[in-house]
C-alpha cells in the first residue's frame, strides 16, 4: 500500500495588528508539489496578498486570471511582475470577514519554470471576488522560500489572527 | 509531521435522499474537504448545491460566484442566504443518462466561532447542449459556533438519486 501524502510543512499564524511579511523559508525538496493557503484579512479592504520565491523581486512572474466581481466575469492577464497574487480583494480590519487563498504550486522542486494554480474565494455578504489563476515563475531553481506580503506596500499588514499554512504533496 | 488528508466519513445512496447530513465532526482537523459525485430528480437544468452548518437556516451565508455554460460566462452574488452556503450546480433527469456532477468544496477553519469562507468548485459537464454551468463559489458563513455537523441539499427541494456519493475529509495544518 502506498504511504500517504499531504504533509504539513508548517503553519504561521499572525498575532499582532504589524506583521507586513512572512517568509517560509528552507522548503526541503523531497516533495512533488506543494500546496499554499492563506486565510485572513489584512489592514485595508481591496489589498491583495502576493507571494515572491527565493527571494526574487525581478520582472520574473506573470499571471493569467479568471474572475467574477458579483456583477461581472473578466479574464485578465499580467505579465513581468515582480510577485504574484495569492489572494486578493481581502477585506480590512482583524475581526471582519476572512477571505482564502490557495496556491498548488507542482513541480516545486524541479528544473524548468513553475506553475501555480491559485483559487481565491472573497465573499462579504453582498460584494466580494472569486477567482482562478495560473501564475508563472520564469525561474529553473528550485523553490527553497516562499515570502508573502500585501502589494500595497509596507505600511500595509496581514490582520491579527491570519493564518499561513504550507503542506507537501509526493507522487506515487 | 504525519501525512494528513484524512477520510472522515463517506456515505453512498441507495436510493434518493432529500439531504445528507455529516454530524459529531471531530473537531481535531484545521479544514474540511468534501467530495461530492450528484444528480438529482430534477426534471431538467439541475439545481445548485447548498451546505448547511449545524443546522443554521438563519440568513448568515452569503456567496460570490462565477459560472458559465460553454456560451457565456457570468457573476453575480447573493447576500443573506437562510438555506446554507450555495457551493455549486447538480444535474438533473434531462443530463445524459449515468451523468453526475462533480463538486469539491474546501471548508478552511471549520471550527473556528467567526466568520469563515466557503470554496466551491463543480463541474456538471455531461457532452450535451442542455444548460448546465461549470462554476467557482466564494462563499461565505458567518455563524458564531465551530461546525459540528454538515448537511448538504439542493436548494429547490430536489433530491439526490441513487448513485450519489459524498466523502468527507479532514486536514490538520502542521
Amino acid at each position: 500500500m502506498a504511504t500517504a501524502t499531504y504533509e504539513p510543512i508548517t503553519t504561521v499564524t499572525v498575532a499582532n495588528s504589524t506583521t507586513t511579511s512572512v517568509t517560509l523559508s528552507g522548503i526541503a525538496g523531497t516533495y512533488t508539489d506543494l500546496r499554499l493557503q492563506f486565510v485572513g484579512t489584512t489592514s485595508a479592504n481591496g489589498v491583495t496578498v502576493v507571494m515572491q520565491f527565493n527571494g526574487d523581486t525581478g520582472a520574473n512572474y506573470s499571471d493569467t486570471l479568471l474572475y467574477g466581481t458579483g456583477t461581472t466575469a473578466t479574464s485578465a492577464r499580467n505579465t513581468g511582475m515582480s510577485y504574484m497574487p495569492l489572494t486578493s480583494y481581502t477585506q480590512g480590519g482583524d475581526t471582519t470577514n476572512p477571505a482564502s487563498g490557495v496556491a498548488d504550486i507542482f513541480s516545486y522542486a524541479g528544473s524548468t519554470y513553475k506553475t501555480s494554480l491559485t483559487t481565491v474565494s472573497a465573499d462579504y455578504n453582498g460584494s466580494g471576488r472569486v477567482e482562478q489563476g495560473v501564475l508563472l515563475w520564469r525561474n529553473t531553481a528550485a523553490i527553497t522560500s516562499i515570502r508573502l506580503f500585501c502589494d500595497s506596500g509596507t505600511s500595509f499588514y496581514f490582520g491579527n489572527g491570519a493564518t499561513i499554512t504550507l503542506w507537501g504533496i509526493k507522487a506515487a | 509531521m504525519a501525512a494528513t488528508f484524512v477520510p472522515i466519513q463517506s456515505v453512498t445512496l441507495a436510493s434518493s435522499a432529500a439531504s445528507v447530513t455529516f454530524s459529531s465532526i471531530p473537531q481535531t482537523y484545521t479544514d474540511l474537504v468534501l467530495k461530492i459525485s450528484c444528480r438529482t430528480t430534477a426534471s431538467a437544468n439541475g439545481g445548485t448545491l447548498v451546505i448547511q452548518l449545524n443546522s443554521d437556516t438563519a440568513s448568515n451565508y452569503s456567496y460570490t460566484r462565477l459560472y458559465a455554460n460553454g456560451a457565456s460566462s457570468y457573476s453575480d452574488f447573493g447576500g443573506g442566504q437562510p438555506t446554507g452556503a450555495r457551493i455549486g450546480f447538480t444535474t438533473a433527469a434531462n443530463s445524459t443518462s449515468n451523468t453526475f456532477a462533480s463538486s469539491e468544496i474546501y471548508l478552511p477553519n471549520y471550527a473556528s466561532t467567526t466568520a469563515r469562507p466557503i470554496s466551491g468548485f463543480s463541474v456538471p459537464e455531461n457532452n450535451a447542449t442542455n444548460v448546465y454551468y461549470t462554476s467557482v463559489y466564494a462563499s461565505l458563513y458567518r455563524g458564531t459556533s465551530a461546525a459540528t455537523s454538515l448537511t448538504i441539499l439542493e436548494d429547490a427541494g430536489q433530491s439526490f438519486v441513487a448513485g450519489t456519493t459524498f466523502h468527507l475529509y479532514g486536514i490538520k495544518n502542521s
